[in-house]
């Protein structure tokens, strides 16, 4: 059995309902509420009487009411603060009154501070429906949107609990050049609801300092890689593959491993810390590939390198 | 706007269900999960007056597991092999195969399988949940799905 087949029948199975006095328990929860036990029955009913006096006399509950606790709309809503997507979201369901709505909104990081993306860019989202087994000869599809003067993409969908599976970018020539950041991942669409997906980023590459790309790299001197400062990134990650020219001319890449530090002030990584994820050591006259990933002080990833740098290890 | 009271009981319906399920996979007692989902919302109104929770359902998950792994610690119990979690197919037949595999590996893995697949948390949130990494609750989770790949033609033979 594969690993695929495993997750899709694993997906396809349910697990067990909660009890339905669990509901009435949760909304009205008391520290040290269990569930009714006949022993104690009669020695609850006393205690439910004179915690009744109790809180008449003292006006102050254990716990606090659910409209202390939870801030407006919170957990219902992602439109709570922002009358504007309110509107565009009521309209869109007044055209498509039984379907789902899916919110990303698309920002550019220039010049330190993220700007909403109002023209010239449009996505895909790739859906699957859960229940059905991924079909590899199949090519997911899902609703396209472009972005709108408040630089949100708004996607109407139907009703279902959905895999995510990717996405389809639509840069206008603006944006070609640039990275594109988005965490795609299930959703459970439905009808009359609202989802605020993660945001999409579009920022700068990162830029390779060193080495040159195809040059060499001393083991000895142990240099190694280094890239062009980047104020946003707090972490970086570096994969690391070994390249293999074969004698009848494939080219195989195998992965060694990802270092993941906290950004260097240096901008840099010596060799000798990038064999510290690798099983094996590196050899003279081996080529090794390199790529750069990006993360914010939240460890949400914003960029990375546009291409690998290739390079090769001497003494 | 719909009255605060009713922001609880939406936040209930849409957790309840994987809540639960993940409570029962880690105790393999419906009583114990029931106590340890309503104790999460217990600690929830206690705790989130007045405070900026990233995520009430991340919260909850925590919460169950705190309370949980507590009561393990307090009653100094063991628990390598509880109950399995009952599966079934939405027709209602229980699929005693998958619970069996499921409940034969070790509890990280199982946990980050649970936490996947039916309470339906990205990895990142499984990271927060499980106080690991990002990168080490998706290993775990495909290690676990590996080992079903194994384990689960071998239960139903």
């Amino acid at each position: 059995m594969t690993p695929e087949a495993v997750e899709s029948r694993l997906r396809s199975l349910r697990t067990p309902q909660p009890p339905k006095r669990l509901r009435e328990r949760c909304l009205a929860p008391h520290r040290g509420s269990r569930r009714p036990q006949v022993a104690f029955a009669v020695a609850a009913s006393f205690l439910v009487v004179g915690l009744s006096v109790w809180l008449i006399a003292t006006q102050k509950p254990s716990v606090r009411r659910p409209d202390q606790i939870l801030p407006p709309d919170a957990a219902q809503s992602p439109l709570a603060d922002d009358p504007v997507l309110r509107d565009k979201v009521d309209r869109l369901f007044r055209e498509n009154p039984t379907k789902g709505i899916l919110v990303v909104r698309v920002k550019q990081l220039r010049e330190g501070t993220f700007w909403p993306v109002t023209r010239g860019f449009g996505m895909k989202i790739l859906l699957e429906p859960v229940n059905q087994n991924p079909d590899p000869r199949k090519e997911a599809d899902g609703p396209h949107a472009e972005v709108d003067l408040d630089g949100t993409l708004l996607f109407v969908v139907s009703p279902g609990h959905y895999r995510g599976v990717g996405y389809q970018r639509f840069p206008g020539a603006d944006f070609r050049d640039l990275s594109f950041v988005w965490e795609y991942k299930d959703v459970d669409v439905q009808s009359g609801g609202v989802l605020l997906l993660s945001d999409a980023i579009v920022a700068p590459w990162m830029e390779w300092a060193g080495p040159a790309e195809g040059s060499e790299v001393s083991l000895k001197a142990d240099l190694g890689v280094s890239w062009a400062a980047y104020s946003e990134v707090r972490e970086v990650r570096v994969g690391i593959e070994r390249v293999t020219d074969t004698r009848e001319g494939i080219i195989s890449r195998t992965p060694l491993g990802i270092l993941r530090r906290e950004c260097p002030k240096e901008n840099s990584i010596a060799l000798s810390e990038l064999m510290t994820v690798s099983r094996t050591a590196f050899r003279a006259g081996e080529t090794l590939a390199v790529s750069l990933e990006g993360y914010d002080r939240d460890g949400k990833k914003l960029t990375g390198s546009k291409t690998k740098r290739l390079f090769t290890v001497k003494e | 706007m719909p009255p605060p009271a009713e922001s609880l009981a939406g936040l209930y319906d849409r957790v309840a269900r994987r809540l639960y399920g993940y409570a029962l996979s880690l105790t393999g007692d419906p009583s114990r999960a029931e106590d340890a989902v309503h104790d999460a919302f217990v600690r929830l109104l206690q705790y989130a007056p007045g405070r900026d929770l990233k995520s009430l359902e991340g919260f909850l998950f925590t919460a169950t597991r705190n309370i949980i792994l507590d009561e393990r610690r307090r009653r100094a119990v063991r628990q390598n092999a509880p109950s399995p979690l009952p599966l079934a197919q939405e027709s209602g037949q229980p699929d005693e195969a998958a619970s069996r595999a499921l409940g034969q590996l070790p509890e990280e893995q199982r946990e980050a399988v649970v936490l996947k697949i039916y309470a339906e948390l990205t990895f990142a949130e499984i990271g927060e949940v499980m106080g690991t990494s990002l990168d080490t609750a998706a290993g775990r989770y495909r290690l676990g799905i590996e080992k079903l790949a194994q384990l689960l033609p071998r239960n139903e033979a």
